[in-house]
């Protein structure tokens, strides 16, 4: 019965007062005032003695490990130290890390940094390495114009991050409107960009990331080019190379050059481009492609085949719409002639006939403020017709192409250049791989979301399952050229099918991955060890043979030790094939074997401690398997006493120990304590019924485990 | 939403499980990346630890309760694990509580006290201390362990009632 509510506050008052008293003054207490109310009174009385009645209710939160996972997630949003920097708060999120407006945590004035930290959850090894090698390229570049790295290390808990100059100030472009700068002002301010581009380009650096949002000009007017956060270094290796640039989605689209969208290698020209673009957005306030419909084919038919308006031309249509601004229409004739040519120029097609360096493109701009003559060419006619020609060419490449961006997620790239033009742009791309998987993830989550995106658009239904199932079929397709990623998806994908309970599926998955990996780093390297460590794991759920699994493991085993005994799988693997060694020879008994599986145990444990503590659970399993091992050695005592204890400390925790009450029947029945295993076999069932419930295929799985040892122990 | 919670609940419950080494870190960022993007749409950060703790307990509860509904109807997922693996996201003293009906009951006192029924919220599933049910909830610990008295108190007696009619029924 629902009470109404102007009563409520009453109630909450005079059971407050009463539940501090002792029970005679609490009757005493009602009386008096609830004298003429005897509902009133009822109503307190029964909350009264529900209060009595179980203190403990509800004390126990049903939760304790969540708990940690928030702890966990709520030192990313404050509190963690970065070294002697103190977070403030986050300013922005990128595929790879988080940015944080942060503070020397020691210092009596507060100096405000940048610091850039990889998210947590996606540290591993791979994206560690590549953020060293980001961390590497920024400690090189030491420029005015470039926001300065200022200190680097890695958290407490291994968290790699760096401090960077905190830049306060406006994106260029608004900059520029809102001191209404001239002409020749902003060719002045580009020209200081020009010079911090030259600079990382001398040092193999290229910033690929060209845009407003990324230099900011701070109140003195000084312009900082930020992120460097997806440069590569030009030295390093083709292959990686080549994989960034096909890689459209590393970058902003409006401001990606032909090469960047067409797949082809990016090179230092790929950044005169994208100066390009800057500079016809600072001199006419449009970008140079006049977009209907902003769709991703649109846009890659436009960059790839379009030849952009004439800045003057621009500008001048905007002074027809905008007001019959004197001051654009003056704007307008400055830029007609040289500027036109030159801003033409740096947005041509093809990289090799743009300017040949950022220097020699600036150079032509100060001509022009010196008013001596540029550099730059008008394209010729002859060159215009050729190209008309080619261009149908191109128009069908562009159609694959476009068709090909279509189906890798474009949509999704056009929704995170949303949210990220939202959030301040700083925190971006440090690998254009960790970009993929995570985009590919956050893609098929975000298509769980109804709110969210495409496929599941109208429907309220769309589960992470049918998003998952979505994105397993479209890996192979999308990702065909980048098998690491597609060896990461698998894997992770297998993972949650294993978890939902789908094992042949997970070991379909389980079985790609490696096949990934195998293409990607040939035979001998970590991940393809862990992928056999896992085709493994994948053919234990689906009740493969030792005669299989032993073989896979054992290559895995191998090769770990080889390239990676640090690896945190190596005591998983060793562990696994103890399991395996362990559980097959309960009846064979064949000591050569027993003892290798004990010596793979004692190899394991002191991983499992180093890496998790002596009370994880990871390191207590141990133990399960040293028990499953005396049972195969027939040293049944032991294995008696240790499974005891596994029963006394599941009970005492209050956990689940169905599996634990039959694993110690089964080791009484190898004592020829029948009844009793009997009796915990019953037990067993009776718990897993009560807990699991009696559809669940746990359940079957252990009355069929029940008869199995049943069968053995009376053959 | 609610829908995908259960099964991002079933992803957590795999990390949480926490056999493996190595996908421990790609679940992680698994859970990561699905609060952030689902509790928080704008992606925008968290005003403070306490906002999150506000948010993360109604997230879980939802997760649980979900959790709770499912397994009264529903086959679940086989377990093949040698390793007897339990499901610790429900870690055993809530077990004895009826969730649907508590989840049921909270509504009603929510319509009647709001505040006491984040109270409970934030101090059951979102397993905060009462310290920090105050922090987010911007009153001393001393009055969240006063309110919190009440609705137990309340909550327990609806839940009782209801199954006593149930029962009678």
């Amino acid at each position: 019965m629902p009470l109404r509510s102007d009563r409520w506050e009453r109630v909450a008052e005079l059971f407050d007062a009463a539940v501090t008293l002792a029970k005679p003054e609490r009757t005493k207490f009602l009386e008096q005032e609830c004298a003429d109310d005897p509902e009133l009174r009822a109503e307190i009385e029964s909350l009264l003695a529900a209060d009595e009645e179980d203190s403990e209710f509800m004390e126990d939160s049903p939760l304790e490990v969540p708990r940690e996972l928030f702890a966990e997630m709520t030192t990313e949003l404050s509190g963690e130290k970065f070294g002697a920097y103190r977070i403030i708060r986050e300013i922005g999120r990128g595929g790879l890390g988080t940015v944080y407006l942060g503070q020397r945590a020691d210092e009596a004035f507060e100096k405000e940094v940048a610091i850039k930290a990889v998210r947590r959850g996606l540290d591993t090894e791979d994206i560690l390495r590549r953020f060293r090698a980001e961390r590497q390229i920024l400690a090189q570049l030491d420029h005015p114009n470039i926001a300065r790295l200022i200190d680097a290390g890695s958290t407490e808990e291994g968290r790699p991050y760096f401090v960077m100059e905190y830049v306060e100030g406006k994106p260029i472009c608004s900059y520029c409107e809102t001191r209404k700068l001239s002409t020749a002002e902003r060719l002045q301010l580009f020209c200081l960009v020009c010079s911090a581009v030259t600079y990382a380009h001398q040092r193999l650096v290229i910033h690929r990331d060209i845009k407003p949002s990324n230099i900011l000009v701070t109140g003195a007017g000084v312009p900082k080019l930020l992120d460097f956060g997806i440069a590569k270094l030009l030295s390093a290796d083709v292959e990686m190379f080549t994989q960034t640039a096909a890689g459209l989605r590393a970058m902003t689209p409006e401001y990606a050059s032909p090469e960047q969208v067409g797949g082809l290698p990016i090179t230092t020209s790929t950044d005169i481009y994208s100066l390009g673009v800057l500079l016809y957005e600072l001199l006419t306030g449009q970008k140079p492609y006049r977009l209907t419909t902003h769709t991703q084919e649109e846009l890659s038919r436009a960059v790839t085949d379009e030849i952009p308006e004439r800045p003057s031309t621009a500008l001048r249509g905007a002074s027809f719409q905008v007001a019959k601004s004197r001051d654009l229409e003056s704007r307008a004739t400055s830029l007609r002639g040289d500027l036109d040519t030159i801003v033409l120029m740096a947005l041509r097609k093809e990289p090799a006939r743009r300017y040949s360096s950022v220097a020699q493109f600036s150079e032509d701009i100060r001509r022009h403020l010196d008013g001596r003559p540029v550099m730059a060419r008008k394209d010729t006619f002859q060159y215009r017709a050729a190209k008309f020609v080619r261009r149908n060419k191109v128009g069908v490449a562009a159609a694959a192409l476009v068709v090909l961006s279509l189906i890798t997620g474009m949509a999704l790239t056009l929704t995170q250049a949303r949210i990220a033009r939202e959030q301040r742009d700083a925190a971006q791309r440090a690998s254009a791989r960790a970009e993929k998987t995570s985009r590919f993830l956050q893609g098929f989550l975000s298509s769980a979301n109804p709110n969210w995106y495409g496929r599941g658009k109208g429907r309220t239904d769309v589960t992470v399952r049918e998003a998952i199932d979505d994105a397993a079929r479209r890996i192979d397709t999308e990702l065909a050229n980048e098998p690491e990623v597609r060896g990461d998806l698998h894997h992770t994908i297998g993972e949650i099918y294993r978890v939902a309970g789908e094992y042949e599926v997970a070991l379909e998955h389980f079985r790609r991955s490696l096949d990934s990996y195998r293409e990607a780093h040939g035979e001998q390297y970590p991940k393809v060890a862990m992928g056999l460590y896992y085709l493994a794991v994948g053919m234990g759920g689906t009740d493969t043979g030792i005669e299989e699994v032993e073989p896979v493991l054992r290559q895995g085993i191998a090769m770990m030790r080889r390239t990676d005994p640090e690896n945190v799988n190596l005591p998983y693997m060793l562990h696994s094939l103890a399991g395996w060694i362990s559980e097959g020879e309960k009846r064979s008994r064949n000591e050569d074997r027993l003892a290798e599986a004990e010596r793979l145990i004692f190899e394991a444990r002191p991983l499992f401690v180093r890496y998790y503590g002596e009370d994880h659970s990871a390191t207590r399993t141990v133990e399960k398997n040293l028990a499953l091992l005396a049972l195969a050695r027939g040293d049944l005592a032991r294995a008696e006493r240790m499974r005891e204890g596994f029963v006394r400390r599941a009970k005492e925790a209050g956990d689940d120990h169905s599996w634990d009450l039959f694993y110690l029947a089964e080791v009484k029945l190898a004592l020829g304590k029948e009844a009793e295993a009997e009796a915990l076999f019953e037990q067993a069932l009776e718990l897993g019924r009560r807990q699991w419930g009696a559809n669940d295929p746990r359940l079957e799985r252990l009355a069929r485990k029940i008869e199995q040892a049943r069968a053995e122990a009376n053959p | 939403m609610p829908l995908v919670y259960d099964e991002l609940r079933q992803i957590a419950r795999g990390y949480l499980q926490g056999e493996r080494g190595d996908h421990i870190l790609q679940a992680t960022g698994l859970v990561h990346e699905a609060y952030l993007r689902l509790v928080d749409q704008n992606a925008a950060s968290w005003k403070n630890r306490a906002h999150f703790f506000g948010v993360a307990a109604r997230v879980m509860r939802r997760i649980l309760v979900d959790h709770a509904r499912r397994a009264r109807t529903e086959k679940r997922g086989r377990d093949w694990d040698k390793l007897e693996f339990d499901d610790r996201i429900l870690a055993s003293p809530g077990r004895s509580i009826d969730l649907i009906a508590l989840d049921e009951a909270l509504q009603d006192l929510a319509r009647l006290d709001p505040r006491r029924s984040q109270i409970v919220e934030l101090r059951f599933f979102g397993g905060l201390t009462m310290e920090e049910a105050g922090e987010v909830l911007e009153v001393s610990a001393r009055t969240v362990r006063r309110e919190w008295r009440l609705a137990k108190a309340w909550l327990r007696r609806e839940i009782m009632t209801e199954k006593k009619h149930a029962a009678a029924e």
